[in-house]
């Protein structure tokens, strides 16, 4: 039986080719540059952190002293945070391009009226930060 | 929503936001930079600050039976946590920034002795804030998005 080789793949090189080839001709330059406010939080450091069990200085021990501290429905809160920046910018010889992304982690520690942890709420966004320099769409 | 309480402990009297525009001033100072850099006809440039969150993404929260855990669960950690004259709010922050430079007198330095500029520019932040305020038993008592200014374009026509 006849089958029909597949011109995608001779297609998608030549395309990949030509854009490569395009981009070098008008490509003047390009920049990636990071940047973060805080410490990164280890996991090793966030698991230490038992529910139940742990003391308000035990955890300033193991993470510090809190970034902020909140009083909400008879609970003090500690509050870590953390930032992370990624910017990349496409310079064209018409056209510069750029993008900054920036995204933040938060770790909030509720404790109960005996100093003791009660509960702990992390968000871990910065492990989703992306280099761009397209600054279209999402 | 309801009332903020705002007399917090000596380390939470620093507004949240107040801390992140201090910091962030250095980081938005870089992003001008770019969008003023007088390379190329015509720059286009973006800022953002976490993802934004849209109306169908909280959907699920229904008041007086959402509680904070799957709040997080659905949406992360959020932003800033402060406390209400009963209960709690939390507010996940997050903006779009938009700026557009056309140098339509870039051209002319190819024939021209004197590179002339004809410069327009404009931009936009689109900011928003989604708030959920929790009663003394961290149940979701109600929510919103606090500033809705809509998106912030590409358009460098300022007038």
């Amino acid at each position: 039986m006849y089958t029909r080789r597949p011109m995608v793949s001779g297609i998608t090189l030549q395309k990949t080719c030509l854009w490569v080839g395009v981009c070098l001709l008008v490509a003047s330059g390009c920049a990636f540059s990071r940047g973060n406010l805080g410490d990164e939080f280890k996991p090793e450091d966030v698991e230490k952190i038992k529910k139940g069990i742990t003391t308000r200085s035990e955890v300033v021990m193991v993470l510090g002293a809190p970034d902020r501290i909140v009083q909400a429905n008879g609970h003090d809160i500690f509050q870590y945070y953390r930032y992370d920046l990624k910017s990349g910018s496409l310079l064209l010889l018409l056209v510069n391009f750029s993008r900054v992304n920036i995204k933040s982690d938060d770790l909030y520690i509720l404790f109960n009226r005996d100093g003791v942890v009660e509960d702990i709420v992390f968000g871990k966004r910065t492990d989703r930060l992306k280099f761009q320099f397209w600054p279209f769409g999402e | 929503m309801a009332k903020r309480h705002t007399s917090g402990k000596a380390v939470g009297r620093v507004p949240r936001l107040a801390a992140l525009g201090l910091h962030l001033l250095p980081l938005v100072a870089c992003f001008a930079s770019f969008g003023l850099s007088g390379c190329g006809f015509a720059t286009v440039a973006r800022l953002s600050i976490n993802d934004p969150i849209r109306p169908e993404d909280v959907a699920f929260i229904v008041p007086g039976r959402t509680t904070l855990a799957e709040v997080v669960e659905h949406l992360g950690a959020p932003d800033e946590l402060a406390a209400l004259d009963e209960g709690a709010v939390i507010a996940y922050h997050f903006r779009d920034a938009k700026y557009t430079r056309v140098n339509f007198g870039w051209p002319a330095r190819f024939w021209l002795t004197v590179s002339p500029d004809f410069i327009l520019s404009a931009g936009g932040l689109g900011t928003d804030v989604f708030e959920v305020a929790f009663d003394s038993r961290w149940v979701a008592r109600e929510h919103a998005f606090a500033k809705h200014s809509g998106h912030a374009s590409f358009n460098p026509w300022p007038f």
